[in-house]
């Protein structure tokens, strides 16, 4: 299963643990150094997805600072996933540093 | 404060059971997220209007089509309704409102368009259906014999025993009768001359083709509700020369409304599969 940016850094926000929806929106911006804005709106829709494809578990609600939240956690069908895609994404950056290395000395002369 | 009402009201664009399960924690979630600045808000608001719109067309196409039409025949039955009260009330208007069977028939519409409004499909769909019998068949047991009749009755009986059989299931609910509000002002606003019935129609099938990229219920209730007054006038038809544009009119729009929700219906269903 190939993940989109937003899908992978929301589910990479979770591998440390349970987040409510803001966290995992912050949290998503820092492992992506910013690049990953996600709204609130596709932060629900990717979380219903994740759901429903059994990748999170959510918790009970709960009232915090007068704002009702919901932890998520992540499943290990979703670490799975995760490490799938990030091995995904690693082979394909090894494979194109491996050939721009290789070419190199090409392109400089 | 203000923040909280218009993300509330922006959460009204999630289908029902989803602002049920978990529309405090996203409304949460946009107030926090939206805080920095007001354009922030603004922005997280949108993302949850367009999330929302898109959850309804996809929660629809997940309902399948049966419910679906189910659904189109309970809302024709509240325009045919609907359309039935106008028709009744702008004749009236023409003449001295005096005791005759029009005025029985207003109250009996009234009543059942309040009920169908309000959420009780099954008992107007059994009214319906009694009331049907008690004054079309009982009254002239030769009527049902008769193929105009039963043209003419077609589909007001098909959406009560839809109604009764397979009504919505939502709860009571009088804050919907605010959806008579632009009945009552047609019929005060619009001049004699224009057929309030028909524009009342018109009104509503704009209103439907508006809502076909989320909803495509109400497009296919405006095509059922457009049958059922081509029906009606083939009645008329037969006994005038000049009532074939009426017909003509009714069978094109019925034709027009059909299309484009299956189409729309179609589309949704093959985009939820893949």
């Amino acid at each position: 299963m190939e993940l989109r940016p937003p899908s992978y850094f929301a589910l990479a926000a979770l591998i440390d643990g349970p987040l409510h929806g803001y966290a995992i929106v912050r949290r998503a911006a820092e492992l992506s150094d910013g690049r990953v804005r996600l709204s609130t709106g596709t932060l629900y829709a990717l979380l219903d997805r994740a759901l429903a494809e059994s990748l999170v578990v959510a918790g009970d609600p709960y009232v915090e600072a007068g704002r009702q939240r919901r932890d998520y956690m992540l499943k290990p069908a979703g670490r799975l996933v995760l490490a799938q895609e990030a091995e995904r994404l690693a082979r394909a950056a090894k494979t194109v540093s491996g050939r721009l290395k290789a070419t190199a000395d090409v392109a400089v002369a | 404060m203000i923040r909280e009402r218009i993300g509330r009201a922006m959460l009204r664009a999630y289908p029902h059971e989803v602002r049920a399960a978990r529309g405090e924690e996203i409304l949460g979630t946009v107030l926090e997220a939206g805080e920095p600045s007001a354009r922030a808000f603004v922005r997280e608001g949108g993302s949850i209007v367009l999330a929302g719109l898109r959850e309804r067309a996809t929660f629809l196409a997940r309902v399948g089509s049966r419910r679906l039409i189910a659904d189109a025949f309970c809302q024709a039955a509240a325009l045919w309704l609907m359309w039935g009260a106008v028709n009744i009330v702008s004749s009236e208007l023409q003449r001295p409102w005096a005791a005759s069977p029009d005025v029985l028939a207003l109250i009996v519409l009234l009543a059942l368009l309040v009920g169908v409004l309000v959420g009780y499909d099954r008992i107007v769909g059994v009214i319906g259906l009694a009331f049907i019998a008690a004054v079309e068949l009982l009254t002239d047991p030769q009527a049902a014999t008769r193929p105009l009749t039963l043209a003419t009755l077609f589909v007001p009986l098909v959406c009560c025993l839809v109604m009764a059989f397979a009504p919505r299931k939502r709860s009571p609910d009088p804050r919907r009768l605010v959806l008579l509000v632009p009945a009552i002002a047609l019929v005060a606003l619009l001049p004699e001359a224009v057929d309030r019935g028909t524009a009342l129609l018109v009104l509503v099938s704009l209103l439907g083709v508006l809502r076909l990229p989320v909803d495509p219920r109400l497009a296919i209730a405006c095509g059922i509700a457009w049958t059922g007054v081509g029906l009606s006038d083939v009645t008329v038809a037969l006994s005038r020369t000049d009532a074939s544009n009426g017909l003509i009119l009714t069978a094109a729009a019925s034709l027009i409304m059909f299309t484009i929700a299956t189409t729309r219906l179609h589309y949704m269903q093959h985009k939820h599969q893949t």
